[in-house]
């Protein structure tokens, strides 16, 4: 098997807990060469814990000096499109953290510049990978629950602690940023929507509790909650349900614990396994980034960031907005 | 006191006739009549309750010295109509949710108690089960509630339920005012605004919706969530639950009430088998207390209206494919 260099630049939450160890696990696909992070303490960190001793502070030096084949981009969305274009302008491929962009025009930009550079290109969706929801997924398709009437998803966490999402202009808030998750899986499952409506609690400008509702071609509704109103004592949680004319399935992560660990006073829940999301996303990037058919093509995933714009709108005071089918090509 | 149970047609009426039953074992209420029109029901109670009095006729009953007071079990379509000929003739009603399938006749139900000093409960069972009861103390620690997640999935009822002609609806008439009224009461503020919008109904057993997905603000602008589905199907091990998550400033309580089962096999079959407090036998308690002490219900017939009104509102937002305003539910109206 041919191994590609790996680049990852952001080395924070995310990349700590999901891409760093998932590069450590497809060692036999990829060679995780070097990191870079503007803040140099993150950086040695990550260094010293993943054991990658190529680190960079400017990330444009190390696409220069690195001969990578891909970049990993998991840093603060507002930086999404600066690096994005700089990652795919120096024929890099670019595996890039959800959400695509804070705008469109910043999305368009990195799917025509991936295009002109004949590089692939492939949004972090992870719940498309999660195995749960891939196999809701496989049993949609079987026909197993006939058609979809009614989905649900929740989203439920903390305020994460990295102190740009705190600000309305920079993360956006829980819709753009958690939301997005499940309207990319309800599209995948059910297809597109025709409208949404969404409500909602602020703190300021920014919204921290999202409650919205879609209506699909076809006779599906979904429901889509996300919030980072917990306390911190709270442990994530994610939640889907889709009932159709034939069957219906639930899963709950509260319910699919499979470790439970007691130290002091102290206590953590997990379900953990060798080939998580993070893992197979990365995995699945692997032929596309050898110029392959690309798994989950970017205007795909542009069409979850114009939907979660559009939940934004409504979130805001649009009221019922309408989805028009405008396909990125 | 003396009770009459008005109507089979919902199938609550069966766990109140049970709990009737049981009080009259204790020696706190008796259950005097019962009063059906229909007649294939009325044979089936006269085999069940030999000993008591049987009505076809509600005005025959409201005529009744002997009866003090009734709980309404109709038809969601019929409900106002027989409760007001009961309120009419002075007896207290205790009403099946929800209170009415239309605003106005809730409303005129709400007036006759009141003028004429009765006691009008809805039966909100879920205000008298222990788990929300708790719920509501520990989020009266928890300062402002900020939003409110709630659903109330349940198992197609069959019979008339999705008629509209008697439900008054489907799914949405059907459970949204359970959990609608669970965050008036947590949070004490009134509903201002919903959106709604409607599921298909359920295959071949009328018009009415089969699920609803309902936001509502709070006149704060607090956001609420009803999820009122039928959305158990059949082979799901129970009939269904009550679930409220509600986040406030200090912390966040997540209400899974029918939570408490026996995972059982019973030939063969998978099923829960519930274990958990006895709410309907509480509500049927607090309501003979009320009317013994001449006070309110727990749950009163303006809690029934106040939660009618978001249905309401629902099936407005539905038909508009818009927010719709609690008063504009209300239009002139002043109640
Ligand atoms: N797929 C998922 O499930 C998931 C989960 C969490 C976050 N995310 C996304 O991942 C991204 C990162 O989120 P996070 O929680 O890890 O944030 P974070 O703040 O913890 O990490 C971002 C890192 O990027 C670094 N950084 C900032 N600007 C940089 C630049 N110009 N060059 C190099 N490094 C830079 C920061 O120093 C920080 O270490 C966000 O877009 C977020 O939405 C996705």
């Amino acid at each position: 098997m041919e191994r590609l260099a790996v680049g990852l630049i952001g080395c924070g939450t995310l990349s700590s807990y999901a891409h760093g160890p998932a590069l450590r696990k497809l060692e036999r696909m990829y060679e995780f060469r070097a990191i870079a992070d503007i803040d140099p303490i993150t950086l040695n960190a990550f260094s010293k814990r993943f054991g990658v001793d190529r680190k960079y502070t400017d990330y444009k030096e190390m696409i220069s000096s690195e001969d990578l084949d891909i970049a990993i981009v998991a840093t603060p969305t507002p930086t999404h499109e600066e690096i994005g274009l700089y990652v795919l302008n120096h024929g890099v491929n670019l595996f890039m953290e959800k959400p695509f962009a804070l705008t469109l025009e910043g999305a368009r930009n990195m799917i025509e510049a991936s295009e002109r550079q004949g590089r692939a290109l492939q949004v972090g969706h992870c719940v498309r990978f999660w195995p749960g929801y891939v196999q809701i997924k496989e049993q949609m398709s079987n026909g197993d629950y006939g058609e979809p009437l009614l989905a649900k998803a929740h989203r439920w966490g903390t305020m994460p602690a990295p102190l740009w999402y705190r600000d309305p202009a920079q993360s956006n808030g829980v819709g753009l940023d958690v939301a997005i998750h499940d309207l990319d899986y309800l599209r995948w499952l059910i297809g597109e929507p025709k409208s949404v409506y969404a409500q909602g609690r602020f703190e300021g400008k920014l919204p921290m509790t999202v409650q919205a509702v879609l209506e699909f071609e076809g006779d599906a509704i979904a429901y889509i909650d996300a919030s980072w109103d917990f306390p911190p004592s709270w442990r994530f949680a994610t939640f889907f349900e889709i009932i159709g004319t034939k069957g219906m399935a639930q899963m709950d992560s509260r319910e699919s614990t499979t470790l439970e660990v007691y130290t002091g006073h102290t206590s953590s829940a997990s379900s953990p396994r060798e080939d998580d999301a993070y893992t197979r996303q990365l995995a699945a990037f692997w032929e596309p980034a050898r110029g392959g058919k690309p798994v989950l093509p970017a205007t795909d995933s542009y069409k979850s960031l114009e939907l979660a714009l559009a939940l934004n709108k409504s979130l805001n005071g649009a009221g019922r907005v309408e989805l028009k089918r405008e396909i990125a090509q | 006191m003396r009770i009459a149970l008005v109507s089979f047609a919902h199938v609550h009426a069966q766990s109140y006739a049970r709990v009737l039953t049981e009080l009259e074992k204790d020696g706190i209420a008796e259950m005097c009549a019962v009063c059906d029109d229909d007649s294939r029901r009325l044979a089936l109670a006269r085999e069940r309750f030999e000993s008591k009095k049987l009505y076809s006729d509600i005005e025959e009953l409201a005529r009744d010295p002997d009866v003090d007071a009734a709980i309404v079990t109709s038809e969601n379509t019929k409900r106002a109509g027989l409760a007001i000929s009961l309120l009419n003739a002075g007896k207290h009603v205790l009403a099946e949710k929800p209170i009415s399938s239309k605003v106005p006749d809730a409303v005129r139900m709400v007036q006759l108690a009141s003028e004429n000093g009765l006691t009008l409960g809805t039966a909100f069972p879920m205000r008298h089960h222990d788990a929300p009861q708790s719920m509501k103390r520990v989020l009266s620690d928890l300062g402002g509630i900020r939003s409110i997640s709630s659903a109330n999935p349940g198992r197609f009822p069959g019979l008339w339920f999705a008629d509209p002609g008697a439900s008054g609806g489907g799914a949405i008439m059907d459970h949204t005012v359970h959990v609608a009224d669970l965050a008036r009461w947590f949070s004490g503020r009134e509903f201002s605004e919903v959106y709604a919008l409607r599921g298909r109904s359920v295959a071949g057993e009328g018009s009415g919706e089969g699920s609803g997905l309902v936001l509502c603000k709070l006149e704060d602008d607090t956001p609420v969530s009803v999820d009122c589905s039928w959305s158990r199907l059949a082979g799901w091990p129970t009939w269904g639950n009550v679930f409220v998550s509600a986040c406030a400033e200090k912390g966040a309580a997540v209400l899974s009430a029918f939570n408490e089962n026996l995972w059982t096999v019973v030939q063969g079959s998978y099923k829960w088998s519930y274990y958990g407090p006895d709410a309907d036998k509480k509500m049927i308690l607090d309501f003979v207390r009320a009317v013994e002490k001449h006070s309110q219900a727990l749950a009163t017939g303006t809690d029934g209206l106040r939660a009618l009104e978001v249905v309401a509102a629902a099936y407005e937002s539905i038909k508009r494919q818009r927010p719709v305003k609690i008063s504009e539910i209300r239009g002139s109206g002043s109640y």
